[in-house]
């Protein structure tokens, strides 16, 4: 059991390694290609290789039935998220784009439960968290203004 | 300061598209569900890139930085799939954590070669912004076995 932990830790830090390489890739894509089409071609590879893993695993079919047109919806936020990730990286680097994105998205899963919208069930974030969101949002600060 | 604000907003989009391609994948399974999602985004990204250049491709040279940042697309794709591989066998609490470890330790690795420099900043921030996510993912396990 032990030794699975250590292997599923290393393939998680491996896989933050190659969101890092990612972002940095598609950052150079976007300055090579210009913003737009660096858009098209990052989602045309993406698609690719999904499909032809679709194709490998034999899965293909019904891809589109039956699926709400609001669930379509997250592709299409998908494409801001790499835009922002593009214009961000190659103005104030990786490590501050990644950092500052995590604290963006832990603050938005926050007020998205507190409120209940985008059909979440209302969840009241408690006083207990009230620290640890400072903690995150001092780093945040630290980022911004000593670099 | 205005890249800082689009970065943390990013991590805003990121959740929101989290959120709806959860849903997606329960439908669709998760291989589907990152088809659809590469197919919208591209669905979305081609107008507007057709509107804004035009049908003219931009000419560029073959060269291996070209090759690298080509594979950010691909790179998303197989970062989602050990995602959902290691997330059972680890849980949610520290496959967040090494996640983000690693993002930020390659992210402050890259941007220090670019820049030749290191800056403390980043170290100092992110070290921060882990400590918060460590206590706030606690808090939440420590609620969910107390239920």
């Amino acid at each position: 059991m032990k030794s699975d932990f250590i292997k599923n830790s290393g393939l998680s830090l491996i896989a933050g390694v190659m969101i890092a390489v990612m972002v940095t890739a598609n950052g150079m894509l976007s300055s090579i290609l210009g913003t737009w089409v660096s858009l098209v071609v990052i989602h045309f590879i993406g698609l690719l290789t999904a499909g032809l893993f679709l194709i490998i695993k034999k899965s293909t079919g019904n891809i589109l039935k039956g699926v709400p047109f609001g669930y379509l919806l997250g592709g299409a936020v998908g494409v801001i998220t790499i835009l922002l990730n593009n214009l961000c990286v190659n103005n104030i680097g990786v490590a501050m784009t990644l950092g500052l994105a995590l604290v963006g998205q832990i603050i938005a899963s926050a007020i998205v439960e507190h409120f209940g919208v985008l059909g979440m069930k209302k969840k009241k974030v408690s006083l207990k968290k009230v620290p640890a969101y400072l903690l995150m949002i001092a780093g945040a600060a630290v980022m911004i203004w000593w670099s | 300061m205005i890249y800082s604000l689009l970065a943390l907003l990013s991590g805003g989009t990121v959740a929101t598209s989290i959120l709806l391609n959860a849903r997606l994948a329960a439908i669709k399974g998760l291989k589907k569900g990152v088809f659809v999602n590469y197919l919208m985004g591209l669905a979305v990204s081609l107008p507007i890139a057709l509107l804004i250049n035009g049908t003219a491709v931009p000419a560029v040279e073959f060269n291996w930085m070209l090759l690298f940042a080509l594979t950010g697309g691909a790179i998303g794709f197989l970062a989602v799939m050990m995602n959902s591989y290691i997330t059972p066998r680890i849980g949610i609490l520290y496959i967040t954590i090494l996640l983000f470890i690693g993002q930020l330790g390659t992210g402050v690795v890259i941007d220090g070669l670019r820049d030749g420099v290191f800056q403390i900043g980043k170290i100092i921030g992110g070290i921060l912004i882990v400590a918060g996510l460590v206590y706030l993912l606690k808090l939440e396990r420590d609620k969910k076995t107390n239920q």
